[in-house]
């Protein structure tokens, strides 16, 4: 008895000092693995801006005790207040791992620390924001980050690292006092359209009155991102509203009276309408057009219709033979 | 004859072989009607207008990634002798090479033991040192002496020696006592998953993933040594099991490696979508290397690779991979084979036997270096014509590249450069192997508008510079 007693203390002490240390290292791993806390916030929080203007925001990280390899970044934004023009890297993640996406209402970048050895750690830039003011807003508008925006950092596997977003706000006012163009060229001077026709400087506008004189309801099919042009008084602004899926924006006529626009978002194929008004809302001109495909060239008709009919027309003729032969 | 054949055959007959000709020929039509659609529908598609904001400045243009090269095994003997001089021109930062065993005979045995002679290899070796590269060594294919059945695509009779063998000659070329190379490249086997090379397959019975650990083990044992990288799966494309079975197997892995041949150049940017998505739930994974170690736009020999088709291609792979890329992109293959005289070779260079010709793919790297600088924002390209702008200092450069599969579309095409200040500017058109012209133009606005004409396959740069 004495004897089974003291080889059953030997088995125990021996089965209990691994397992002790075994135990006391998972602990100490859960100790180095900190809990999510990072946090990304816009800055400036929140700032004013004309219409037309441009501006940047940084998208600020505080990792907290993280140690930060990469952040998928997604962002959001009203596409009829905001365009973004670029986005790109800020100076704490060097290496770039999906370029800058920039699309109507969303951008979105993958960056990564400076290595392994180098993690992210404290606070600093993850990426710079670049946007154009596209039109005013009478409360504060939102930008903010995606619900699939992720932080991933060391030692914490899958784990989003992220716990929370701060958006940040802006509102736009509406007369321009931030152009970057020279405002005194006779060439038509446009607050949101990057495409000039400088021909338009010599036409001289007959009459102050509004108008869209391209294109209109008998115009042929437009491409999708048509030219829109039209007449107004000199410097005078007019509202654009482009429909099915209504796109607002405000372009200013030259010292001839002429204004040009073309939407930087390919419109969809069918019929849409534009409604332009005038600054102070006096006079409002409207014209219909249509969208052919998106390289504006008409359909010129699929596979799979054409071979339905020819399958039928020769099941047909077959049918046609085959009877004809039959009563001969 | 048409009566005689009225009067012999009955009407039964001739209506069923009426229809059987009928039904002979409608596969016929309608691959027909479908080819014509086809036809069409390649006229539709979006045309460029490219937008530079001059302003808008990005990050830094890479330069260095698409200049690596990979060489195959057509020959047995040291195949970039004969044309060092023109790959010494090329810059080149790494070069490949497979096939390092079975085309030189590394590895013998004498009794129980294993012998191993790297003096064939060292030939192959010295050259690429002596282009100023870097060597990329894949271990392949596995020695006869210690293959099962003696085959160069079977797993080893003895795991042990497969490591040995990895042992051996990272020693032998990273061996501080020895060839003494920093930075050499380790890449486990090529193209594993290919019938060809020995259908791998990520776990079972031939299993790429034990082929790694033996290798790993055997990079591990290996001793005062430099700095050198063990990577794989350097599979025939990018596939998401093979990559994350590799980075959570528990080995040493420096380097994730794949091969792409693909017509669409943006395929190449959607891979690079799709592995950071892969790796980012792996954060010891996420920044490692990455390396498209062989590229074209078909793994088949082609006559395309002798002419502009290719060039434009790598252009415009180059394009889609300049932001958020992988680190070195390689290019199939330096040196065409012998016996390819139709011209059909993979070769940026022809074969020694065939007049050693730079074809034009050859030229293109140099030319995309005319772009180093700080990235641009350009937006406005098309289905066909894409580019990336650059500003270095003070000269704004526009890369644009026209290619199209079907080798017909030809556009011409809008630039216009925003953020300009008035002033007169020079403005340089640099055509690929073709046309240079120098015009200026005094700028009023703030923006400058040209209109290029962009053939088939062209790839052309535009340099603007302010006078002071």
């Amino acid at each position: 008895m004495k004897k089974l007693l003291l080889m059953v203390s030997i088995l125990v002490v021996m089965v209990a000092i691994p397992v002790t240390i075994y135990l006391v290292s998972q602990r100490q791993e859960l100790r180095k693995k900190a809990a999510p806390a990072t946090t990304l916030a816009f800055s400036p929080a929140s700032t004013a801006k004309a219409v037309g203007s441009e501006f940047s925001m940084e998208v600020h990280i505080n990792t907290g005790d993280n140690q930060v390899i990469a952040t998928e970044l997604h962002i959001a934004f009203d596409p009829e207040k905001l365009e973004a023009i670029t986005l790109t890297n800020g100076a704490l993640f060097p290496n770039v791992l999906t370029s800058g996406l920039v699309e109507a209402g969303t951008a979105s970048i993958t960056v990564g620390a400076p290595s392994n050895a180098q993690p992210v750690h404290g606070q600093g830039t993850v990426a710079v924001v670049r946007f154009k003011a596209l039109a005013p807003t009478s409360t504060p508008i939102t930008v903010s980050f995606a619900s699939t925006t992720l932080v991933s950092g060391l030692g914490e596997g899958s784990t989003n690292v992220l716990t929370g977003t701060t958006p940040g706000k802006i509102t736009i006012t509406g007369a321009s006092t931030d152009r970057t163009g020279p405002a005194a060229t006779p060439s038509a001077s446009l607050s949101l359209n990057d495409e000039i026709d400088a021909s338009l400087s010599a036409e001289a506008s007959a009459s102050a009155v509004l108008d869209i004189t391209t294109p209109t309801a008998s115009s042929a099919a437009q491409r999708d991102r048509p030219t829109i042009k039209g007449k107004a008084a000199p410097g005078s602004k007019v509202t654009l509203t482009i429909y099915s899926t209504p796109s607002t924006v405000i372009v200013t006529a030259d010292a001839n009276g002429n204004w040009v626009y073309t939407p930087q978002t390919p419109l969809e194929p069918g019929p849409h309408t534009i409604v332009a008004t005038a600054g102070d809302g006096s006079d409002t001109a409207t014209e219909s057009f249509v969208v052919a495909t998106d390289s504006g060239v008409p359909v010129s008709g699929s596979a799979e219709p054409t071979i339905l009919v020819i399958t039928l027309a020769l099941i047909l003729i077959s049918f046609g033979i085959v009877y004809g032969k039959l009563s001969y | 004859m048409e009566n005689y054949l009225i009067k012999q055959v009955s009407p039964r007959t001739s209506s069923l072989v009426s229809l059987a000709a009928l039904l002979l020929f409608l596969p016929f039509l309608l691959f027909g009607a479908y080819q014509t659609v086809i036809l069409v529908s390649r006229a539709t598609g979006k045309s460029a207008n490219i937008i530079v904001d001059t302003k808008a400045t990005l990050e830094p243009i890479p330069t260095a990634f698409y200049h690596t090269f990979s060489q195959g095994g057509e020959e047995s003997t040291d195949m970039l002798a004969p044309i060092a001089g023109e790959v010494s021109a090329l810059r080149p930062k790494i070069i490949r090479i497979d096939h390092i065993y079975d085309h030189h005979n590394v590895v013998g045995r004498s009794g129980d033991q294993l012998t191993f002679d790297f003096s064939s290899l060292d030939r192959s070796v010295n050259t690429i040192l002596a282009t100023g590269a870097k060597p990329m060594l894949v271990l392949s294919f596995m020695p006869p002496a210690i293959a099962q059945g003696g085959s160069l695509i079977n797993p080893p009779n003895n795991w042990d020696e497969w490591a040995l063998v990895v042992q051996k000659t990272i020693e032998h070329y990273s061996g501080r006592s020895e060839k003494n190379v920093s930075g050499v490249y380790y890449e486990v086997w090529n193209e594993p998953d290919l019938a060809q090379f020995g259908s791998w397959k990520v776990g079972g019975e031939k299993s790429y993933l034990q082929l790694y650990r033996y290798a790993s083990v055997g990079a591990r044992r290996a001793s005062n040594t430099n700095t050198f990288y063990l990577g794989g799966p350097a599979t025939t494309g990018l596939y998401k099991s093979w990559i994350t079975a590799l980075v959570t197997s528990g080995n040493r892995v420096d380097f994730l490696s794949w091969h792409s041949y693909l017509e669409d150049p943006r395929r190449f940017e959607q891979d690079q979508r799709n592995l950071i998505s892969w790796l980012l739930p792996f954060p010891q994974f996420t920044l490692i290397p990455t390396l498209i170690t062989e590229a074209g736009f078909t793994g088949n020999k082609d006559k395309r690779y002798g002419t502009m088709f290719a060039a434009a291609h790598t252009a415009a792979v180059v394009r889609q991979l300049i932001s958020g890329g992988p680190d070195y992109l390689f290019s199939f293959q330096l040196k065409d084979g012998p016996g390819q005289e139709d011209g059909n070779g993979w070769g940026l260079i022809t074969h020694e036997g065939n007049g050693k010709r730079t074809k034009p793919r050859y030229s293109v790297y140099n030319f995309l270096d005319g772009m180093a600088g700080t990235r641009l924002n350009l937006t406005g390209e098309g289905t066909w014509v894409m580019g990336y702008a650059s500003v270095l200092e003070g000269t704004i450069k526009v890369l644009l590249v026209n290619f199209d599969p079907y080798g017909s579309h030809t556009e011409t095409v809008p630039i216009t450069l925003t953020n300009l200040s008035p002033g007169t500017y020079t403005i340089r058109q640099r055509y690929f192997l073709g046309q240079n012209t120098s015009t200026q133009e005094i700028v009023t606005s703030d923006r400058l508008k040209k209109q290029i004409l962009m053939p088939a396959q062209s790839i052309v740069i535009l340099e603007v510079t302010r006078a002071p």
